[in-house]
């Protein structure tokens, strides 16, 4: 209809731009157009004796609309838009040709509808542009039609060969690329944040629209998979680690995990589902064994009918070593909570506790010191001096026993250098030492205020689980929950407890005192810049050693997660990463390593080699080059084709001075990464067509597309001028005003 | 059954029992625990059934109480230590004995121990508490000393501290070490008693080496805190007792 009545389609109008092509002036078409209207006034009012007043004007407006109308059309007017050259637009028209594409939904292969519908949609593009043809799978590749394919693609590198396709089409005039998947995109790209940030970046920048069509059901009911494994890379012997599964899962209302470590199942766990399609996930605790790498298979428990058996497993690594984590605990007073932090940090390989202890005004105990000259001046001062450490424990000590400079290098050690603080209860401790009015304050998961003043006391409090504590590392004293909370249950109760204000924003308690006032903040934390603040407001926790049996080793145990908690996520002055950990299909391996100065300041001058050893047992050493981009990185990009699992020795050097050495283990793993993501992963295509600014079809209404690349007229262009004067509405227009006034005069009888 | 039999059954029973219930100093005062908790260093002195073979009273009570009243405020003014100025008075037999992880007992050449009693200081000690021990004097005592400490502990040995050992210089760093008398012996012109002429600092340590039981025998650091007042009494081994008791504390408080 709009089109019958404007001649053109709506998208000329909405993009085109109104104008004359007389070339006569438009201020005199506006004068006419009033001087027209003057004219019918002055005429009218000379009959007004036959029509009233309001009767006048309604014929004026009528008249005058028509004078304009006819006036404006002297003037020629025109809508100036760009029109496509027809036959000189290429659209890059793309089938996801991964083995993923085989999976049958209703009857046939999500190959065979993006085949049809490709072949549905080329009569409607072919008019206006030329068509390529490309398969992507583990690559891109170009086909002067889809009738002869290759076999089947290992991989779906779908981003990669969207930017490829781009790239490759930069000098011909590419109207849009359509790509028809299943959006299974298993490219690193996708998975990690940093990389795949400059990927969408880098798609837009070419300003040609990226139409995806989403093939495949979005939900698979018959099939259960793990997406994806969260685990830490290193931890130490013995520790208990928590891994984070995603789980996509069909209408089965449980779900079995099993972890095993070569044939011996290291964990298991049952988990309720709610019995409906959807993703899950699904803590589970590990503990780590002796010292090695443990190559850790996680296996969902297929349902019955489970589509696809490969994508209920999932392969992570898990490097157990010796590594002492060193923690500075300053203290103001010798107190038994001292002895007693020390006697359980004692029991832990991993923990190394440097302990500053005032004990009389002018001098300073210090243990686990390396050097008699380590802290003699008492806490340190520099940076240099701090932030070696990976967590520091202030103890009972007043603020104004610290220099301003020393509280600032405490709040700039959690936000800059990323440690972990822990701040412990007593009377001259939190607010009742002044602590309120220090920049460790604002670090604090609590607020401090005095209204409660002294918030000290020497009360026997219970300490209580909260719902984040049930669940956290640092508060399990058994792997069962009901036992945990019972053990946690009867507990003897604390010694003393400090009032605290609230828990701030996104901070979490793990424990809560409950006190005949109420129930308060025991053991909390929360995140505050690069690094985590956690504060327990007792120092009474000695009083569980001293009433539980001695061979009753909860205390210990709640310690060491403890210190292990807040010592394990400092930045060390070498970290190193691969963009990821398990590469499936995949040989191109990303390396970053990060080194830092004394300061902990990002080192631009370091040398950093990686020894690459193969499992086939070849080496190389490699040598890693500076980013340009980040300060303090440096990056090397290593072919991994052997399958098996692979170890890098990296080493950072200044001036063959060591710095630091670190040992990582990535693996590699073939014919397997096209059994994950078999739902269509709709969200993927979304983000990739947004940030292209082209759109997400599905197969219902695909049928759309060839009009939408049409109007958004990417490609060759030229400038045409549609004349306007013709317009069926233009006639229709001044008939009905020439008739509105015949049948009103009809109407009053004044014809 | 004979009559002695069961004479002995009961009596045997009742001393259990004694050993378990809570004494306070005062012979006639009720049964309530010295509980002290308004400081975080209590003093606790250890009330255990000991022989009196002189008829001079429970030997526990030895200096008591001016002996911690004057260490403690000694303790306060030299240290950091939130001190509480009374000592406490415990029995193995008390729950409350675990709330102080410090213990003092003087004249233990006297103390005598039951099985139950023995398991109790084994635990309290296993669990983190420190116990000191003072005021006995020649082979006679150190035998009874030593019998209930196998008692207590039958595997671990009582070893000499060495001067060089950490305990002496946790805060005052000890270079020499001299005996301290009592206050009885010195107005008779010597520094031993009872055959007792070497002085000797041993401990009993724990499976990573901490000293948890300290031994200062053949000398008498309770006479001279108490005495640290009385101008008869020499002032070097009150400041010499002061620092001894000091360390210990503060070794006590830190491993």
């Amino acid at each position: 209809m709009f089109e019958w009545l404007f001649k053109y389609p709506r998208s000329d109008f909405s993009a085109g731009e109104l104008a004359f092509e007389s070339g006569y002036p438009a201020w005199l078409l506006a004068t006419l157009i009033l001087l027209a209207a003057l004219i019918i006034a002055v005429s009218l009012w000379r009959r007004k004796a036959y029509l009233s007043t309001a009767r006048l004007w309604i014929v004026w407006l009528l008249q005058t609309a028509v004078a304009s109308l006819l006036l404006g059309l002297i003037w020629q007017p025109v809508l100036k838009t760009k029109t496509l050259v027809a036959g000189e637009n290429t659209v890059a028209m793309l089938l996801d040709h991964s083995t993923s594409m085989n999976y049958q939904d209703e009857g046939r292969s999500r190959h065979q509808t993006a085949m049809a519908l490709f072949e549905n949609l080329a009569p409607a593009l072919e008019s206006n542009f030329t068509l390529d043809y490309g398969t992507v799978g583990d690559k891109l590749l170009w086909h002067d039609d889809l009738q002869q394919l290759p076999d089947h693609g290992s991989r779906s590198l779908l981003a990669d060969s969207v930017l490829e396709a781009l790239d490759q089409a930069r000098t011909n005039p590419l109207a849009a690329v359509v790509i028809a998947t299943d959006g299974s995109d298993n490219s690193t790209l996708a998975f990690d944040s940093i990389s795949s940030t400059s990927v969408w970046d880098q798609l837009s920048t070419f300003g040609v629209p990226v139409h995806t069509i989403g093939v495949g059901r979005e939900q698979i009911a018959e099939d259960s998979e793990i997406t994806g494994v969260d685990l830490a890379a290193t931890t130490l012997p013995g520790s208990v680690e928590r891994a984070t599964l995603t789980v996509q899962h069909g209408t089965a209302d449980a779900a079995r995990i099993k972890v095993y470590a070569g044939d011996n199942i290291v964990a298991l766990k049952d988990h309720p589902l709610p019995g409906t399609p959807g993703q899950t996930t699904i803590d589970l605790d590990i503990t780590a064994g002796e010292a090695g790498l443990q190559d850790l298979r996680f296996e969902l428990e297929p349902q019955s009918d489970d589509a696809m058996l490969q994508n209920n497993n999932r392969r992570a690594l898990l490097q157990v070593k010796e590594q002492e984590r060193r923690i500075l605990y300053f203290e103001g007073e010798p107190r038994w909570e001292y002895k007693f932090i020390r006697r359980a940090a004692a029991l832990s390989k991993g923990q190394s506790l440097v302990t500053i202890l005032r004990t009389t005004p002018n001098k300073f105990y210090r243990q686990g010191i390396e050097s008699p000259e380590q802290h003699a001046e008492g806490f340190p001062k520099t940076k240099a001096e701090l932030y070696g450490y990976d967590a520091v424990i202030i103890g009972n000590v007043e603020s104004i026993s610290l220099d301003a400079d020393q509280q600032q290098l405490i709040h700039d050690y959690v936000s800059e250098r990323g440690g972990t603080l822990l701040v412990l209860a007593g009377n001259r401790a939190l607010a009742d030492g002044g602590w309120q009015n220090s920049p460790v304050a604002k670090t604090l998961p609590v607020t401090l205020d005095t209204t409660n003043s002294p918030g000290f006391q020497r009360i026997r409090v219970k300490a209580q689980l909260t719902a984040s504590g049930s669940t956290s590392p640092v508060t399990r004293l058994d792997n069962d929950p009901a036992i945990n909370s019972a053990r946690w249950n009867d507990m003897p109760e604390l010694a003393d407890f400090q009032r605290t204000g609230e828990l701030k924003p996104g901070a979490i308690a793990l424990l809560e005192a409950g006190t005949p006032s109420g129930t308060f903040p025991l053991l909390a934390y929360q995140r505050y810049g690069n690094g985590n603040t956690y504060m327990l407001a007792s120092s009474g926790t000695w009083r569980w050693q001293m009433q539980l049996p001695s061979d009753d080793m909860r205390h210990e145990i709640f310690w060491q997660q403890l210190l292990q908690a807040i010592s394990a996520t400092a930045e060390s002055r070498l970290t190193v990463t691969t963009d990821s950990q398990i590469y499936l299909d995949n040989s191109t391996v990303g390396l970053t390593a990060r080194v830092l100065d004394e300061a902990f300041e990002p080192m631009t001058t370091a040398t950093v080699t990686a020894n690459l050893y193969a499992p086939d047992g070849s080496s190389q050493t490699i040598t890693l080059t500076a980013s340009a981009e980040i300060a303090g990185n440096y990056h090397a990009t290593l072919n991994a084709v052997p399958t098996g699992n692979w170890q890098l020795d990296v080493e950072a050097s200044q001036a063959d001075d060591p710095i630091a050495g670190v040992t990582r283990w990535f693996s590699r793993e073939d014919d397997t990464a096209e059994s994950y993501g078999l739902a269509q992963n709709s969200a993927f295509l979304q983000r990739l067509s947004q940030a292209t600014g082209g759109q997400y079809f599905s197969v219902s209404n695909a049928a759309e597309l060839p009009a939408v690349i049409r109007a958004a007229r990417n490609g060759i262009v030229r400038q045409q001028s549609l004349p306007l004067w013709n317009l069926p509405f233009i006639f229709l227009l001044l008939l009905g005003l020439k008739l509105t006034e015949w049948l009103l005069r009809l109407v009053w009888g004044r014809l | 059954m004979p009559k002695w039999i069961l004479a002995l059954f009961l009596a045997l029973l009742a001393g259990s029992a004694s050993a378990q219930s809570v004494t306070s100093p005062d012979s006639n005062s009720n049964t309530r625990p010295w509980f002290i908790n308004q400081h975080e260093f209590a003093f606790a002195r250890l009330i255990y059934n000991g022989i009196d073979s002189n008829g001079w009273g429970p030997r526990w009570r030895v200096d008591w109480p001016e002996a911690e009243l004057h260490l403690l405020a000694g303790l306060e003014r030299l240290t950091r230590i939130g001190v509480n100025q009374e000592g406490a008075l415990v029995q193995l037999g008390d729950d409350t004995i675990f709330d102080y992880p410090w213990l003092y007992a003087v004249e233990v050449g006297s103390l005598s121990l039951n099985n139950y009693e023995a398991g109790r200081l084994r635990e309290y000690l296993l669990r983190g508490g420190f116990l000191m021990v003072d005021d006995f004097h020649g082979p006679f005592q150190w035998d009874n000393f030593a019998y209930a400490m196998r008692q207590v502990f039958p595997q671990r040995i009582i070893e000499e501290l060495a001067i060089s050992d950490e305990i002496f210089h946790v805060l005052y760093d000890m270079e020499e070490r001299t005996q301290i008398p009592g206050i009885r012996p010195l107005q008779e012109g010597r520094t031993w008693e009872r055959g007792g002429n070497i002085p000797h600092w041993r401990g009993i340590r724990d499976d990573d080496g901490r000293v948890m039981v300290a031994i200062n025998f053949n000398m008498d650091l309770g006479d001279a805190w108490e005495h640290a007042d009385w101008p008869s009494y020499p002032e070097p081994y009150s400041a010499m007792a002061y620092r001894f008791a000091i360390n210990y504390i503060v070794y006590s408080m830190t491993h």
